[in-house]
């Protein structure tokens, strides 16, 4: 994307932007925080229980990583579904706001089976496809960039799929994710289409290439800042 | 009030920010984050039953660039009805 393309490039937000108050902990003025009671994790934890090999740091961040982008995109649809006006995109939206959720659920019990924890990370992978894409402004932008990122998603996962040694709790939560995966991009595609009299097919189809080459942007200055945690993946069992 | 100062509250409004906090200099990146933008040109859209597209938004950069964009669009619409009328 060329550098005179200005378009709320929002790329240091989240370090100059003061949090509001619902970002956080919202409270009354001095009023004592809430400290939610401890939820005891209702997943076997054999690797730790048994006191085997802690897993891979790699593999640790990666499944991270996956929970982080899963957690955020659930924020995002969430956000948008409660504005949205009733009708098939706001039902669709609202069960892919229930499915990010539950993705994050499962990296975070499938961490657990693996006898570990989720690493706390930084900005999600959404926050520079936004920063390099640029903001959506419109519903169709929305889904055009839900649909390009929904694809990566699916690539990525079935990349995973097929790398060599992955442990059984990894591959058994990337089939029951990948599954819903592929519901959201037949269900972006459809309600893209049902827009096509609104913005018009050529609009939708330029915005779609727009969004693929911010993809591969940001896919490969991904892959160049943390291709040695990634590396594993590249040893595929065929 | 005019089209610009409607405009001007809908936006403290949506953003839950104290009425005409918004100065027309204030810089859109400080107003909330990446989904606070989203939700507010979303909702000014739909509140004013108008459509852009993002290259519609280009050197948009603060609160008063903003306002102005919406304002020409009611406006122009406004002057096309009128012409049909």
């Amino acid at each position: 994307m060329s550098p005179e393309r200005k378009i709320l490039r929002l790329s240091e937000l989240h370090r100059t932007c003061p949090r509001r108050p619902h970002d956080g902990a919202v409270r009354a003025a001095g009023a004592p925080a809430v400290v939610l009671p401890s939820i005891k994790n209702s997943v076997d934890s054999p690797a730790a229980l048994n006191g085997d090999a802690p897993l891979d740091e790699n593999l640790r961040w990666l499944l991270s990583f996956y929970r982080h982008s899963e957690l955020s995109g659930a924020a995002f649809f969430g956000r948008l579904a409660a504005h949205l006006k009733p009708g098939s995109i706001q039902m669709d939206m609202t069960r892919h706001f229930a499915d990010e959720a539950q993705h994050a659920r499962l990296w975070t019990d499938c961490l657990a089976r693996l006898g570990s924890e989720p690493l706390k990370l930084g900005n999600a992978y959404q926050d520079r496809y936004l920063s390099t894409a640029g903001l959506p402004t419109n519903l169709m932008e929305v889904l055009a960039i839900t649909q390009v990122f929904e694809q990566r998603v699916v690539r990525q996962y079935a990349r995973h799929r097929r790398a060599r040694s992955t442990p059984e709790p990894v591959l058994e939560t990337l089939d029951r994710i990948i599954d819903d995966e592929r519901w959201h991009i037949r269900w972006v595609r459809d309600a893209l289409t049902s827009l096509e009299p609104r913005f018009g097919r050529n609009e939708i189809e330029k915005t779609l290439e727009r969004f693929k080459a911010a993809d591969r942007e940001v896919y490969g200055d991904a892959l160049a800042e943390h291709g040695d945690r990634v590396a594993f993946l590249l040893t595929s069992k065929s | 009030m005019n089209d610009k100062e409607i405009i001007r509250q809908a936006m403290c409004r949506i953003l839950d920010r104290p009425v005409n906090s918004l100065s027309d200099d204030v810089a859109l990146e400080t107003v909330g984050d990446s989904l606070d933008l989203i939700e507010l040109i979303l909702e000014l859209q739909e509140e004013l039953d108008v459509s852009f597209t993002q290259d519609d938004f280009s050197g948009k950069d603060t609160v008063g660039d903003l306002i102005t964009l919406f304002a020409d669009c009611v406006a122009d619409r406004q002057r096309a009805t009128e012409s049909e009328a």
